[in-house]
């Protein structure tokens, strides 16, 4: 009985790839839809996961720099005194002063402009002083508290240096959301396209299934082969999908790797790892097979003896 | 075998297509059911192979009581007849041997046994030469007794049919009866529709006849 079981769904399973490659043009159609709807969530997530882990690395401890004026009306400024002017603020936990003859120093070695720095008639970095808050992970203190030593006489101005990391990793969680809610989209997407194809195949075969349905057909046998086309439909299309995601991704390599190198960073967006691959493919061929069991159990109700 | 003990047929659109039938067909019985057009003779067949339900009544087929089957009960007890069409209901993207042998392999009959038993009813309806061929090959007859060969391969219980030879010429209307007869013969309940009634008086066998939904004479009955 297993082994006629058996049997029975590889025979189907070969009629349904058999059924399929008799309207090529249509499947393919199916087929694509579908690998586009895996494909575009998937590049997107690819990339924001790459960018998310790349601020993390980047994170850091928090800190402002705040560059110093030399002068004020009430004469020159002495930046040691001045830090430890910055320490007696409870926001402030530490600082370090970083004078204009070492912060050109690091300068020419880090951007490698060390002909054109010794061309300069003088030194043209302020004194810098840069303070790490106690106000930890609190970003929009942090942000706060630079605004409020900027207002300082003695202080030109205080960049919060951790800024922009936060825009981005914002900005990340917003792409990220999107990702979720294109992804459910593009699973309803599925659903309906998986739905439509199922319907076509009920109503070509109308005739089949009555006189399967007369001769003692379970709704199971009735079943199977629509199933088959959700489940066989949705494996090639995220068959397909990978192609696509892993072509793009190709594709994207190298310019990210150029636009890396500019900021002097190892950047790469990679590739989707095995785990995803594998939960996608058996997510989504299930998806196939749910489509096609609501369609075909909506039709089915019909066939009952009332 | 069949018994049915007032029963009523209420379509959905208000029609009363059978009204308080009752009679009773012994196992291995041959009958015909008569009546004009839009009597209820397929309404009645319907019944019993569950495609409708009563409306009223009990139908009691091997004792079980029809109203109680639920999912694949259903399929189950169908698998138990076999029916006959009028318009044979082949299909014609399959050859004769794979329409055959359609109830053996929803019922999920061995591979081999299959072969086996599809040859056996084409030998009995005469078409085993012809077990490759597509249905719209074949004659008119041709394909009733294919359609009769699917009925039996299942070695059913009843076989019903629905005006089998409504669309024959009398000679070959004349053959497929005689089939029906073989087959009564081992023991299957037979029961036929049809408003042909020179294969009725040919044969002496039971009658069912039906008039606008009520049944009139019933020879046979033991209910
Ligand atoms: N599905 C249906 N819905 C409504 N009325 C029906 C349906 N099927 C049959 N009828 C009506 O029921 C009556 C009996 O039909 P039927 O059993 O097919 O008669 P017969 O087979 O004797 O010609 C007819 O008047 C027919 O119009
Ligand atoms: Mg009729």
């Amino acid at each position: 009985m297993v082994k006629v079981w058996f049997a029975r769904h590889l025979q189907v399973f070969f009629e349904t790839l058999g059924r399929l490659w008799q309207t090529p043009v249509a499947s393919m159609m199916t087929t694509l839809v579908i690998a586009i709807a895996i494909a575009l969530p998937l590049v997107l997530y690819q990339i924001v996961t790459s960018v998310d882990r790349l601020s993390a690395d980047w994170q850091g401890a928090p800190q402002i720099s705040v560059f110093l004026k030399t002068q004020t009306e009430n004469g020159p400024i002495d930046p040691i005194e001045s830090g430890q002017r910055l320490l007696q603020n409870p926001m402030v936990e530490d600082v370090q002063y970083v004078s204009p003859e070492q912060g050109l120093e690091e300068f020419s070695e880090m951007s490698g402009f060390q002909a054109a720095i010794e061309a300069l008639p003088e030194n043209p970095l302020p004194p810098l002083l840069i303070v790490f808050p106690a106000t930890g992970e609190d970003n929009m203190a942090s942000s706060q508290l630079a605004d409020q030593l900027a207002s300082l006489p003695f202080v030109d101005t205080a960049v919060y240096d951790q800024q922009w990391l936060y825009r981005l990793t914002a900005m990340v969680n917003v792409v990220k959301r999107a990702v979720v809610v294109l992804a459910f989209l593009m699973g309803a997407g599925i659903l309906l396209v998986i739905s439509n194809t199922v319907r076509l195949g009920i109503t070509n075969r109308a005739s089949e299934i009555e006189i399967i349905d007369q001769v003692g057909g379970t709704r199971t046998f009735i079943r199977r082969p629509f199933l088959y086309i959700g489940a066989i439909q949705c494996l090639l299309g995220t068959l397909l999908a990978w192609l696509v995601t892993g072509l793009t991704l190709y594709l994207l390599e190298n310019p990210v790797a150029e636009l890396a190198t500019l900021y002097q960073s190892q950047f790469s967006i990679g590739y989707v790892s095995v785990p995803v691959v594998l939960a996608v493919t058996v997510c989504v061929t299930l998806l196939g097979v749910l489509a096609a069991r609501i369609t075909v159990d909506r039709y089915l109700v019909k066939l009952r003896p009332s | 075998m069949i018994r049915f003990s007032q029963v009523s047929k209420r379509y959905p659109n208000g029609h009363d297509a059978l009204n308080d039938i009752s009679f009773f067909l012994p196992k291995g019985s041959f009958t015909f059911l008569t009546g004009h057009s839009g009597a209820g003779k397929s309404t009645l067949l319907k019944l019993i192979t569950l495609t409708e339900l009563a409306s009223r009544g009990q139908v009691l087929v091997s004792d079980k009581n029809l109203s109680k089957l639920g999912g694949n009960k259903i399929a189950a007890h169908r698998r138990t007849i076999g029916s006959v069409f009028q318009d044979h209901k082949l299909l014609e993207d399959r050859t004769v041997e794979d329409n055959v042998s359609l109830p053996l392999v929803v019922a999920g009959v061995d591979h081999s046994e299959i072969r086996r038993r599809v040859r056996a009813a084409l030998d009995k309806v005469g078409l085993l030469n012809k077990a490759k061929r597509y249905p719209i090959t074949l004659s008119g007859g041709e394909q009733q007794r294919v359609g009769i060969a699917r009925a039996v391969v299942g070695r059913p219980k009843i076989l019903l049919a629905d005006e089998p030879t409504g669309n024959l010429d009398p000679a070959l209307a004349d053959e497929i009866m005689q089939l029906f007869l073989n087959f009564n013969q081992v023991d299957i309940t037979v029961l036929i529709a049809t408003h042909d009634y020179r294969q009725i008086d040919r044969f002496d066998c039971g009658i069912l006849s039906l008039t606008n939904g009520r049944l009139q004479n019933h020879e046979g009955d033991n209910a």
